[in-house]
């Protein structure tokens, strides 16, 4: 198929690049306690990148039969198409990070639907009505890329995922609990994602509103990802060349507290965002992007990075159906020093937040942040002592400074992000409570 | 298509099937800054066939349509799968349609017979506005345009074919002054065709003005207001608050949930009345079918105050014994039809943004929207702009207006309602269960609220 599209283009006296991705993959529903579907979805598609008299032209489709409207539409949106500033690459050399298992083509139906039984069975002894979903999907993709340099580049990964939520309704209102698991291999993880959302259902029992102040916050490394992204949406060299990240001429300055290590590692095998090269075929390593809280780079792909006279770092992520974006593969903080256990008894009262509702509302660019706490709770000495509700919580990364009191010692790998719970100190709450 | 079609039926033993296919050709144009990021044409074609066999779907989608009639064992052989392992189940339908027809959505302007030049050029002269303003440091303009053929049927013999044409354009402009950036932006976006996207240079010069104005806003303090909704916000919040609540995939396994939903309870104030209706003409959330063959119609969710209905795919319609409403939406091929809203609105009631004002000595009025989310019971929405209200008067201008609360108490808290209801689509939408975003449009008039609480530092 590639090489039958790239035989029509070649005579064209054009640069192009194919984008070649097909994925297979079944997944199993459950809904209110009772599976619902069993999918399959096959699906692929090819992305054309051109250069054409320096001009750069795309276009894409799920249609393979229909090659001449791909080249001749890729060649139309040339003609207007944003200046070139890159050259395809003629060589890479994929890394050996591990991103297919095996194992995801022997899972049967019956392993994947016992996982949800089980899940489901567990969930229910915390209380007989509650509405349990769970959702299991499993596959593999295949991706090519070829272009007219001469590099040729395929990969082959896999994906697991399964995922559990739990909804309770009564007078107090609602609880909606989830977990799961996301990674390239499979890893039976029932008895964690069971254990997550007994204990938080366990610590939702109690209800408090919140009343308007200033307390410590200990963010859950579900929450600290919503404060990363941030950071991410600032060193995403796109911003950059648009002059509108706060992170523009801050390379080797301080952004952040000295304690914040912020790594883009490709390389943990079976991670869910690790990749062997990026999605147009340049090599892909792992970088620090804060060190000690200094700005160390910020991510390009290639069309970028040539405008703003640097070098692509391996972060070009697209599906066949888009032109390249820039974006990290696994999020990874460092951890820090203090026990979790020391992080709940560092003050006497603290909220921690597990949940936010709302991200990317406000100007989240800028680092500004002013989200509901969708599942959060208040610890009194070192003791959850019930699940805050009604209340906003506000502030600005960039402006923590010394507030930043500590990270935990423990990181949690999660899907592609390996992070550490935070405390901070002194962030704006607001709620409804006199 | 018929004999792709034909091929699937052939293979297929079940209860019930519903077969789709689409094609589809994009168009997709996009500035960001002074330079053109993207220009291309997507063309995709696609189909699924979903059976249910005692009990139990099955479900497979696909690109390759020449191999439909495997695809379609392998939808039966799943939902068979499932009746080994689990059992029968408990699903079944009633009130499946089947009728015949052919239709088109989008009567306007035909944007596939506006070459590509024009477009171009259309969305280039319009960033030209954006960035002739100094304070503004960047813009982006994004157009899309789509045309798309779905062909619908089912076991009953419902066959049903549509022609759905959308277009949209959202211009966005940032001001910055040193380290402060503010964004404003304006979208369009509905079945009106290419007319909707021309002659927008006031609505640059507009969202200019409100980026540079908005750099003189302060931050808003954290604490609990009275506020006043523009129609744009108010649509917003209708739709993230209450909207999702009323589909009734959230209620229909669940008594606790449908108790709190249950028909004739008080929701609001009796002027408070809440539709949604597929079947207004051109607007963005607008269709003539649904996904699963059920012709689109007005449901009352909200009438003076009481709840009167909600919203069903034909699932939910049979589990809860009420009628379908004609709200099984799926966002394309690949996905199951689900319960979607389509154009939801709070009606007209009998106040005015004059009297609205004079009622308040301290408040905040909220305009334009930068998003909303719900998990059902709390929503949030931020505001694009807003001001401070004293006694009666709109004053100084404040940001990062965060807005959030309960549902059922917020709604009870509405204490005016505007009559200049106004509906806004636009090229977002909405999402649900990994399928986003689904062309919606929201709306309603000026409405007062006591009590929110807005974040802020």
């Amino acid at each position: 198929m590639l090489y039958k599209l790239a035989n029509r283009l070649r005579p064209l006296n054009i640069e192009y690049e194919i984008i070649h991705s097909s994925n297979l993959s079944k997944s199993f529903h459950f809904e209110n306690n009772s599976l619902k579907t069993i999918s399959t979805n096959e699906t692929s598609g090819i992305g054309l990148r051109i250069i054409k008299e320096g001009k750069i032209g795309f276009a894409a489709t799920t249609n393979l039969k229909n090659i001449d409207r791909l080249i001749n539409q890729a060649i139309v949106s040339a003609k207007f198409g944003k200046k070139a500033y890159i050259q395809f690459p003629d060589s890479c050399k994929p890394t050996k990070t591990l991103i297919f298992d095996d194992n995801i083509n022997k899972l049967t139906d019956e392993i994947l639907l016992k996982n949800c039984q089980i899940i489901i069975e567990n969930l229910k002894q915390l209380d007989s009505s509650l509405k349990i979903n769970t959702q299991t999907s499993s596959g593999i993709a295949h991706t090519q890329i070829l272009n007219s340099s001469g590099l040729y580049l395929k990969s082959l990964d896999s994906g697991f995922s399964l995922f559990a939520d739990i909804l309770k309704v009564d007078n107090n209102g609602m609880l909606m609990l989830s977990s799961g698991v996301s990674s390239a291999s499979y890893q039976n993880d029932t008895q964690k994602i069971i254990d997550k959302i007994s204990n938080l259902y366990r610590l939702s029992q109690i209800n408090i509103t919140a009343k308007t102040e200033k307390l410590p916050v200990i963010f859950t490394p579900r929450a600290v990802r919503m404060l990363m992204r941030m950071i991410i949406q600032g060193i995403n060299g796109k911003t950059v060349q648009k002059g509108i990240s706060p992170l523009g001429n801050k390379l080797e300055k301080q952004i952040i507290s000295p304690m914040i290590n912020l790594i883009d590692d490709p390389s943990i095998d079976f991670a869910y965002g690790s990749c062997q090269f990026d999605m147009e075929g340049t090599e892909v390593f792992k970088k620090y992007l804060v060190k000690n809280g200094i700005l160390k780079t910020h991510l390009y792909d290639l069309q970028t990075a040539n405008q703003c006279q640097t070098t692509a770092t391996g972060n070009a992520t697209r599906s066949f159906s888009s032109q390249p974006n820039i974006d990290i593969s696994n999020l990874v903080l460092e951890p820090g020093d203090m026990s979790l256990q020391e992080i709940y008894t560092q003050f006497p009262k603290a909220i921690i937040v597990e949940n936010i509702l709302g991200e990317g509302q406000g100007n989240s660019l800028a680092g500004e942040f002013s989200v509901n706490i969708s599942l959060g709770f208040i610890v009194e000495n070192g003791q959850i002592i019930g699940r805050v509700k009604d209340a906003m919580l506000a502030g600005n990364i960039y402006e923590f400074g010394n507030q930043i009191v500590g990270l935990s010692t423990e990181q949690e790998l999660n899907g592609s992000s390996l992070l550490p719970y935070m405390l901070v100190d002194n962030l704006s709450i607001s709620g409804k409570a006199k | 298509m018929q004999k792709y079609i034909k091929l699937a039926k052939q293979h297929i033993k079940a209860d019930y099937f519903e077969i789709r296919i689409q094609e589809g050709l994009g168009n997709r144009i996009y500035y960001r800054g002074s330079q053109l990021e993207s220009i291309g044409e997507t063309s995709a074609v696609g189909g699924s066939i979903r059976v249910l066999i005692k009990g139990r779907w099955g479900f497979a989608s696909f690109n390759n349509i020449q191999d439909i009639g495997r695809y379609a064992k392998i939808a039966c052989k799943q939902a068979e799968a499932a009746v080994k392992i689990t059992g029968k189940g408990h699903e079944y339908i009633t009130n499946i349609p089947n009728l015949k027809d052919k239709t088109h959505e989008g009567t306007g302007v035909d944007f596939s017979n506006i070459s590509i030049d024009e477009k171009h050029n259309l969305i280039n002269a319009y960033n030209k506005i954006l960035l002739s303003h100094k304070s503004i440091t960047s813009s982006s303009v994004s157009y899309n345009d789509r045309c798309s053929k779905h062909i619908f049927c089912n076991s009953e013999g419902a066959e049903i074919e549509t022609i759905n044409k959308f277009c949209g354009l959202s211009l966005s402009a940032q001001a910055r002054k040193a380290n402060d950036v503010q964004n404003a932006y304006h979208s369009v976006g509905d079945l009106r065709g290419f007319e909707i996207v021309k002659n927008l240079e006031i609505e640059c010069e507009q969202v200019c003005k409100r980026a540079i104005e908005q750099l003189k806003a302060k931050p808003i303090k954290a604490d609990t207001y009275d506020v006043i909704l523009d129609p744009k916000l108010a649509g917003v919040f209708i739709h993230e608050a209450f909207g999702h609540l009323s589909e009734a995939d959230f209620i229909y396994e669940n008594p606790d949930f449908a108790n709190l939903m249950r028909l004739g309870k008080q929701f609001g104030s009796d002027e408070l009345n809440v539709i949604d209706d597929a079947s207004l003409t051109d607007e963005a959330g607008s269709y003539i079918y649904d996904s699963q063959g059920v012709k689109a119609q007005r449901t009352n969710l909200i009438t003076n105050g009481i709840l009167t209905g909600r919203l069903h795919s034909l699932e939910t319609a049979t589990a809860m014994n009420e009628s379908p409403t004609g709200n099984g939406r799926a966002i394309n091929y690949a996905h199951h039809p689900i319960v979607r809203m389509s154009n939801t609105f709070i009606d007209n009631g009998n106040s005015n943004l004059d009297e609205m004002l004079d009622s308040c000595n301290q408040a905040i009025y909220a305009k334009g929207s930068l998003g909303g989310q719900t998990n059902t019971e709390m929503f949030t929405f931020s505001a694009e702009e807003a001001f401070n209200i004293t006694n009666g008067k709109i004053g100084k201008r404040c940001r990062d207006i965060v807005l959030t609360g309960n549902v059922f108490e917020t709604l009870k808290n509405i204490e005016l309602i505007g009559n200049d209801l106004t509906l806004f689509g636009g090229m977002g939408g909405c999402g649900k269960a990994g399928q986003s975003p689904l062309r919606v449009s929201c709306g309603a008039p000026h409405i007062k609220i006591k009590n929110v609480v807005i974040g802020g530092r």
